[in-house]
């Protein structure tokens, strides 16, 4: 090997790196030998870390100094659902500082659950002189001051996604920020801004921005604007609207509906905030060439929405709120074969009756009809083995599979027996599935199953599930490829933890709150791996006032190469080796 | 350091040495055992076994040591097919109040969930027709009182003004002593302490031949902004309209 690597000049190799892409086989050439991880460490351009706790940024930009792109993420995934505690971390800050410092060409930022403060970025705007995408998803802790920052001195962003964030929003002044003179915005997504943007504002820089490709507005842009902003953009992909309602108005609509056909090159619809069905037919010339269409935020019925849907044959992507009920997903089967992805959300989550008619039959329909599918998250309240078993024949090529049934431990319905026969059947038939999560009344079986035959499965969500700790050893000693694994109130507990430490060194993160691991256990992980970081989250006090048996509240444990992190709130506990001697 | 930058690719091999000698129940549990076994499931079932004993098969029951049983809750008894199952967090089945929600369940994002609270469906006006609330109530996550801003409002404004109080619908949550399912009212229908009243023990008894119909056997107590309880019609209808959070009806004398 080393004979072959002296026979190519570096540039050579450099070169032929240069068209490797993917991560893992990255990661293999630098194993290959020394001169090959020397190659590859100054050529590689771009860097994901799923943890920003798993490495230090100091060590990331000494090893790759030539970085231009780099995404991070931080916080559990189960942040989302506000099980993390406020202040528990995943503080972007020292990264962006290092990164200053290592990579003045930075041209590339994504950041997913991490705590953007205002001064992060307010450092971003000045450090890196040709900075292009700025891509916050799910991120809090800035306001709209920082995005005044970034629009008044990136000349070269192309892209500001800020999706699902949690942004202070002063003011909509911001956006005026943008010289006078910026032209290269491609994607802007401000939808989850709350304060009214200037639409005078938002008009010119649409204007002026000729290679605009996707716009996605937040609700405080009336509806009666929209066409105005359209045509400043015919060249438009991806559109996301304001508030979709106003009282009906002849001129508005026609006006409207003008401008949507307009555009020629759209392709993918959100927004439609507060919908009102009538409405919805200005969008109908660009149906035929719609690939995707997010309607989870509009309460619009199943009628209406079967209208919409039945004129979109290339629809491959279907967010919608479970007022499509049962028809109208039999109607999605029917037209829209080319379905890849389905979310289905609920629209009275907490209600204890069902508000709509939505069951396992809509997912049976839309499995039978759309033969490319293979991605589907559905909330729902009943579901049976017969029809798990159905779905999963219909399509084994499921990669993403994620069913809620809303009420926790709730049985097949028409037998009362556990779901385990059902979810046993998508594992086994879906052999690419990656990513899964399962609910309703499961025992250890369906753990079993998923031990067996889950092979490729990255990631998997448990909740309300198992009897015993022999359902979490099956998880852990079985699927080979897991990745991340997250498990919230659950009889789980040391045996299957501590009989799989060394598997957890091959994942990247575990999470579990609500089980039975004790404080005992995590001191003893914690003392054994040394490079496991294993974070006790209590927020009833320091657990060592508690006895080495009780079980902790919360759980998070991952693999790191730099050691306990340094920014932990006073309720996180790391179980290194010198706190578990301090403590014991 | 070379050997700390290599895992930085995080393609950690699998199964590291680091654990050789993992000392469980004093037993030897070897991790590489594993992996030279081709068949991962059932040796690593069998090295759980070893390090265990055989524990959970279908037709055991499970042993669980105690300090593994949570702090002592009474285990919730679930005989189906004979085996036992232990639930951390029993949960009130029958109950859906606010209150009682599981903290992140069902799986929502709070971004979502705060959609959902501004959410205004269900009385979508369609050429006039207001769609039915009865048949599509729509809950708001969070929030007892369920507020729907006026859409039917004439004015362009307020699009751009969703935020502003023209409140033409007001759920409130109601339960009735002895009665499992909760519901909902809308206060606006309402314009006084008897018609209100009235509606309400109609509505829980209308399909209960064992109920009281007699209005006098019942009193409307309700929850105020400040968390109290306190006995409807005390104050004047339109502060108690301000102030309720939600309602419950209690029998007299019972």
């Amino acid at each position: 090997m080393l004979r072959m690597a002296s026979s190519f000049p570096e540039e050579v190799l450099e070169h032929v790196f240069s068209f490797i892409q993917s991560d893992t086989d990255r990661n293999a050439i630098s194993m290959v030998c020394k001169s090959w991880y020397e190659i590859e460490r100054w050529c590689r351009r771009r860097i994901f870390i799923g943890n920003c706790y798993a490495v230090s940024p100091r060590m990331v930009t000494g090893r790759f100094p030539e970085v231009r792109s780099i995404e991070l993420k931080g916080k559990p995934h189960f942040a989302d659902f506000n099980l993390v505690p406020d202040g528990w971390g995943g503080y972007v800050y020292p990264w962006i500082s290092a990164m200053a410092k290592g990579y003045p060409w930075l041209e590339e930022i994504r950041l997913k659950r991490m705590v953007v403060t205002d001064e992060s970025l307010e450092l971003i705007a000045k450090s890196f002189k040709n900075f292009k995408v700025l891509v916050l998803s799910s991120c809090e802790g800035f306001s709209t001051d920082g995005l005044a920052a970034i629009a008044a001195n990136c000349r070269n962003l192309r892209e500001l996604d800020l999706r699902e964030c949690d942004v202070d929003d002063l003011s909509g002044h911001w956006l005026s920020h943008f010289p006078d003179t910026y032209t290269s915005l491609v994607s802007l997504n401000i939808s989850c801004l709350g304060s009214e943007v200037s639409i005078s504002t938002l008009e010119r820089l649409v204007g002026r921005c000729p290679n605009l490709r996707s716009l996605r507005l937040n609700r405080a842009v009336p509806i009666e604007r929209l066409a105005n902003l359209l045509r400043q953009a015919p060249q438009l992909a991806e559109l996301g609207t304001g508030a979709y309602s106003a009282e009906l108005r002849p001129d508005i609509f026609s006006n409207l509906a003008g401008a949507l056909s307009g555009c020629k090159e759209l392709k993918s619809l959100s927004g439609f905030w507060e919908a009102v069905p009538t409405y919805l037919p200005a969008v109908y010339s660009l149906c035929p060439g719609l690939t995707s269409l997010n309607l989870s935020y509009a309460a619009i019925q199943s009628p209406d929405l079967i209208k919409l849907l039945s004129q979109c044959p290339s629809l491959q992507r279907l967010w919608v709120l479970d007022y499509i009920e049962d028809v109208g997903l039999e109607a999605l089967a029917a037209s829209c074969t080319d379905l890849r992805e389905l979310r289905v959300f609920p629209s009275d989550p907490f209600g204890a009756e069902p508000n709509v008619s939505l069951t396992e039959l809509g997912l049976i329909s839309v499995s039978a009809g759309c033969p490319k599918l293979h991605s589907v998250l559905y909330f729902c309240r009943q579901m049976s083995n017969a029809a798990l078993t159905t779905i999963a024949r219909n399509r084994p090529n499921f990669t993403c599979f994620r069913l809620c049934i809303i009420e926790p431990r709730t049985p097949d319905y028409l037998t009362l027996e556990p779901l385990d026969v059902g979810f046993g059947a998508i594992v086994e038939h879906c052999k690419d599935l990656r990513r899964l999560s399962v609910s309703g009344l499961l025992t250890d079986r369906a753990f079993e199953y998923i031990g067996t035959h889950a092979k490729k499965l990255e990631m998997l969500s448990l909740a309300f599930a198992g009897d015993s700790d022999l359902g979490l050893h099956h998880v852990l000693s079985g699927c080979e490829n897991l990745k991340k694994l997250e498990i919230r109130d659950c009889p789980f507990g040391d045996k299957a933890l501590l009989a799989n430490a060394a598997k957890l060194e091959t994942m990247r993160s575990l999470w579990m709150s609500s089980c039975m691991v004790s404080y005992g256990a995590c001191k003893l992980l914690g003392r054994k791996m040394p490079r496991l970081n294993v974070e006790v989250i209590d927020e009833r006090g320091p657990p060592d006032s508690r006895a080495e048996s009780c079980p902790v509240e919360k759980l998070y444990i991952y693999r790191s190469i730099s050691g306990p992190r340094f920014d932990m709130p006073d309720f996180v506990w790391t179980m290194d080796e010198d706190s578990a001697l301090r403590l014991s | 350091m070379l050997s700390m930058e290599l895992q930085l690719g995080l393609a950690l091999p699998v199964h590291s040495h680091i654990t050789k000698g993992f000392d469980l129940n004093h037993r030897r549990f070897d991790p590489d055992h594993e992996v030279a076994a081709g068949s991962l499931r059932s040796k690593s079932k069998r090295g759980f076994e070893e390090a265990f004993g055989k524990i959970g098969d279908q037709d055991h029951e499970l042993v669980v040591p105690n300090f593994l049983v949570w702090d002592g809750q009474p285990n919730e008894e679930d005989d189906r097919k004979g085996h036992k199952k232990r639930y951390s967090h029993p949960i009130n089945k029958s109950e859906s109040d606010e209150e009682s929600y599981i903290v992140g369940w069902p799986p929502i994002k709070s971004s979502r969930k705060k959609e959902l609270h501004q959410h205004k469906g269900g009385r979508v006006l369609d050429h006039g027709r207001v769609l039915d609330h009865q048949k599509r109530p729509l809950i708001v996550a969070n929030n007892k009182i369920m507020v729907i801003n006026g859409q039917n409002s004439s004015s362009a404004t307020t699009l751009s003004n969703n935020n502003n109080n023209h409140s033409t619908f007001m759920y409130v949550k109601v339960k009735m002593e002895g009665v499992a399912i909760a519901r909902k009212v809308d206060l606006t229908l309402h314009h006084s302490y008897p018609s209100l009243k009235n509606a309400l023990i109609t509505m829980f008894t209308h399909n209960d031949g064992k109920c009281n119909k007699d209005i006098e056997s019942y009193t409307l107590t309700y929850q105020d902004k400040e968390g109290d309880w306190l006995l409807a019609g005390d104050v004047p209808w339109k502060s108690f309209i301000k102030s309720v959070q939600r309602l419950e009806i209690v029998r007299n004398g019972g």
